[in-house]
């Protein structure tokens, strides 16, 4: 669509890229934020996530209904007052146990992004590496292994782990991981065969170094966005997980755990099981658009204020 | 041609033996001991050691993988602890379950997201497209579970729309009366393919509109076509390669929410049976159940690898 | 007759691209379009063609031998698609569908718009690609397995086939080396003058510019800036905008071909 700005694609990255150091790179963190706060979509996603960084902090210290106080009498109690989303089938107050379960949430989406990116740029530096069967290899690795369902990867690790919050982080890092190396893929390949990665290994350069100053930052743009599909990914699969018996263990706060135990009442006390399922889809939701915004706004090809002067000019 | 089909058949091989072994070794790497946990931790220690002679578990490791390898290659899987049933015959009869349910879900998937991805890219007002996309992105980030819950409130119960209460799972006889075992395969079926055609809907979305990128569109319209022509017929026709892939990818995402649905709507098929002899500890089920579907799982990849290749002529002769 | 396009203004959501362009193009007569890269030269002819993206909008007039075809319905627009106006795109490699022969694309527009027998057209298309040089074993080839040039010309053909009134050519050499590049512009020429079609020529480029037309407008940024004889134009340029371009495409002819300003500027004498 946007045909006539195709010619000026070549400069534009080299105009950012040459803002190195630690101030380019915050004044343009605070280009990318500010225009992702410009679009609905990108100010839904900023606030969503915003709300449940502060909920999860908060929920460390308060929450409006101690986590283990029940009560007898008020099993399935409509919202009021006191329980602002009512109680579930021992009395406990669902409101509480749903900020509770933002910070487990919170922490296994956080741990799954990092193992998955430390698994996805292991595969990516093992693809541009110059050892041709290591390179051919992963390549193998990854078209065979990518067909393998997360949930049975979660299932396999399962068995020695029993249910617990590094099955979900493992098999969901392990198989996002291998995603993120598949989507980098081209990126990185172009990276590695490029001139200056030529250029930085006959001056000597070590493979790490080539790897940190060359390849990384050229995948990480696409990385970045997929981590935060992933991250949405991620909720959804410790709900499905935790119902299934092998995710969060019970007694632990998570939305799956929330969603799980009203389920078998469904019939009964459908409004319970309404609360976590919105949760979690809003929150999914804004993962995805976060994702979305992302894209167009640490892109200079969509976003006009990232191009310095080129920008204004053609206004 | 050849050749790639001859690589893609090894990595194939290749991708089986990595699985087996990971598989395997997954429960052997156990805390305390398979046969000490599958009899159950309050055993005497004669019934553990009589149970570990018997599953060969004293054996070193090479020759028991050895065994479980050979068996598996005389279609011999094992029996479950449970019921002292061969594996096998449990597993087939979930799998007649579990493969009508996929089938259906993922047809419902195809007849909602591809009609909507066309759609999505037709669509001419500002409105339009972003109800379609909050269509595609809500309709994503719904958990199985609870899409599952909201249908059965919505036509399980009491409204009488379709009288199908998970607590009635599936008919006991199997497909003895099939009217009655579909029936009760509607409403998982349609969970999973609002779930899944929701995705379907993206990426079709999404291959069009790379497709259209290239002017191919644009070519066919100045032939001649109408927009909408142009698009269904030859925008999703190029799409197809793309979209074999994606719907491949999607098949193995599409497991979770299956195996969920099954749980949710009591339906014994292979995921809800899975869990069960998991929390059951009958691992030896559970060893050769695991390795089924990641077999199957890496068949679909295969298939859909080839049929990728096979769609797109640019692919045919020149082997990269 | 010919085409008349009047206050053109298309935006693409709430971007504007044109503002109010005005162009003639009568029957017989090659006219040129020339502009630098995203003045809106491709959505000129998009807007002709009724290939605007669904986000765009368009105001103004632009008719067709008499009839508006601002608002018309896509359905009419189809009709005069590939009948009454053919169209060359600028990269015939992605623009070719890669499933059809090279004999079932040149054939897409007579399916579409005439009943014919099939040996009728394929009558039709082997004696199309004999006129655009293309030999008759591509018949049942698929473009991915042709050279760059075959491509267009097969895009030249398909355009052709049904003897449109008037062609479009969008950028149709940018795509392709300058050996190409003259054998392509040339045989355009002749076959749309041998058809007596007339012709909407859209470059960026002088050099091609004045070996394919007689009559040019610039647009810059949307506008309109300067309209006249091709050789007047280029030798005099008025607005600075025309200037710079001239020099661009003088400096560029010189490097690059090492044939000079001077031969392009005697060429276009023709």
């Amino acid at each position: 669509m946007n045909r006539p700005d195709r010619r000026r694609v070549p400069e534009a990255p080299a105009r950012i890229a040459a803002e190195h150091g630690p101030r380019g790179r915050l004044r343009r963190a605070g280009v990318v934020v500010a225009s992702m706060w410009a679009h609905g979509a990108g100010r839904f996603a900023l606030v969503t996530l915003g709300l449940w960084i502060l909920v999860s902090l908060v929920s460390l210290f308060w929450t409006p209904r101690s986590l283990w106080e029940t009560n007898g009498y008020a099993v399935w109690a409509k919202p009021s007052a006191d329980h602002w989303l009512g109680t579930d089938g021992v009395g406990a107050d669902v409101f509480s146990w749903l900020m509770a379960g933002s910070r487990t949430d919170l922490v296994i989406v956080a741990l799954t992004v990092l193992v998955a990116l430390a698994i996805g740029l292991l595969l990516v530096a093992a693809m541009t590496s110059r050892a041709a069967a290591l390179a051919h290899g992963s390549v193998v690795l990854i078209d065979a292994l990518i067909s393998i369902p997360t949930v049975l990867i979660a299932l396999m690790l399962a068995v020695p782990l029993g249910a617990s919050v590094a099955v979900i982080v493992l098999a969901c890092g392990f198989g996002y991981g291998l995603n993120l190396a598949r989507v980098a893929r081209p990126s990185a390949m172009l990276a590695a065969r490029s001139m200056y990665v030529e250029s930085a290994r006959a001056d000597g350069a070590s493979a790490m170094r080539v790897f940190a100053t060359h390849i990384v930052p050229n995948v990480m743009p696409t990385l970045v966005v997929q981590c935060s599909l992933s991250a949405g990914t991620a909720v959804l699969a410790e709900a499905g997980l935790t119902y299934l018996g092998v995710g969060v263990p019970s007694g632990v706060p998570s939305w799956g755990h929330s969603l799980s135990t009203s389920v078998r009442f469904i019939n009964i006390y459908p409004l319970t099981v309404l609360w976590p399922g919105l949760l979690v889809t809003v929150v999914v939701v804004a993962l995805n658009l976060f994702g979305d915004a992302l894209r167009e706004a640490a892109d200079p090809l969509t976003n006009p204020r990232l191009r310095g002067d080129d920008g204004h000019r053609r206004r | 041609m050849i050749k790639y089909l001859a690589r893609r058949c090894a990595l194939f091989a290749l991708a089986l033996f990595v699985v087996s072994v990971v598989v395997f070794l997954a429960l052997r790497v156990l805390p305390g001991d398979l046969a000490t946990i599958m009899a159950g931790l309050n055993s005497p220690p004669e019934r553990v050691a009589a149970l570990r002679a018997e599953l060969g578990l004293d054996r070193p490791l090479a020759a028991q993988y050895g065994d479980w390898i050979a068996g598996l290659m005389r279609g011999d899987f094992g029996t479950t602890m449970l019921t002292g049933q061969p594996v096998a015959s449990v597993v087939g009869a979930r799998v007649q379950i579990t493969f009508p349910l996929i089938m259906l879900g993922l047809l419902i998937a195809l007849a909602l997201g591809v009609p909507l991805g066309c759609a999505s890219v037709m669509a001419r007002s500002a409105r339009a497209r972003g109800l379609y996309q909050a269509v595609a992105i809500v309709g994503g980030a719904v958990p199985a579970l609870w899409a599952g819950l909201v249908l059965i409130l919505l036509f399980g119960r009491g409204s009488g729309l379709l009288p199908i209460l998970p607590a009635s799972g599936f008919p006991q006889d199997g497909w003895g009366d099939p009217a009655q075992a579909a029936l009760a395969l509607v409403l998982p079926a349609v969970t999973v393919g609002v779930i899944v055609g929701a995705s379907i809907m993206r990426y079709t979305r999404s291959a069009l509109q790379s497709v259209a990128s290239t002017g191919a569109i644009e070519m066919a319209m100045a032939c001649g076509m109408t927009r909408r022509r142009a698009l269904t017929h030859v925008g999703l026709r190029l799409a197809m390669p793309q979209l074999v892939s994606v719907v491949g990818l999607t098949f193995a995402e599409m497991i979770t929410g299956v195996m969920v649905i099954e749980n949710l709507f009591a339906l014994p098929g292979i995921g809800s049976g899975l869990v069960d002899d998991l929390t059951h500890r009958d691992l030896i089920a559970v060893q050769s159940e695991l390795f089924m579907l990641a077999a199957f799982f890496l068949v679909i990849g295969l298939l859909v690898d080839l049929t990728h290749r096979a769609l797109d002529p640019r692919l045919g002769e020149d082997d990269e | 007759m010919g085409i008349v396009v009047d206050d053109l203004q298309v935006a693409i959501g709430s971007r504007p691209i044109l503002h109010g362009v005005h162009l003639e193009v009568r029957d017989g007569q090659r006219v040129g379009l020339v502009g630098p890269s995203g003045s809106g030269k491709s959505m000129i002819s998009r807007a002709i063609m009724g290939l605007l993206p669904p986000t765009a909008g368009c105001t103004g007039s632009i008719e067709l031998n008499g009839r508006q075809l601002v608002g018309l319905p896509d359905a009419e627009m189809a009709a005069l698609r590939g009948a009454a106006v053919g169209m060359v795109f600028q990269n015939p490699g992605t623009a070719l569908n890669p499933l059809l022969t090279v004999g079932r694309q040149i054939a897409l527009p007579l399916e579409l718009h005439y009943e014919l027998t099939a040996d009728e057209r394929e009558g039709r298309v082997r004696a199309m690609m004999r006129k655009v040089g293309l030999p008759d074993e591509l018949y049942g080839r698929r473009p991915h397995e042709l050279s760059g040039g075959q491509q267009q010309r097969v895009g030249i053909a398909t355009a052709l086939i049904t003897s449109p009134r008037l062609i479009i050519a969008d950028e149709p050499t940018t795509a392709l080396d300058s050996m190409t590049q003259r054998q392509i512009v040339d045989l355009l020429v002749s076959l749309v003058d041998e058809a007596g079609a007339a012709l909407l020529f859209i470059t960026h480029d002088f050099s091609v510019l004045a070996r394919a037309t007689r009559y040019c407008y610039v647009l810059d940024a949307g506008r309109i800036v300067e309209r006249g004889r091709t050789e007047a134009l280029l030798e005099a340029p008025h607005t600075p905008q025309a200037r710079t371009l001239v020099e661009a495409a003088r400096r560029l002819t010189l490097h690059v071909d090492g044939t000079g300003a001077q031969e392009t500027e005697t060429e276009e004498g023709r």
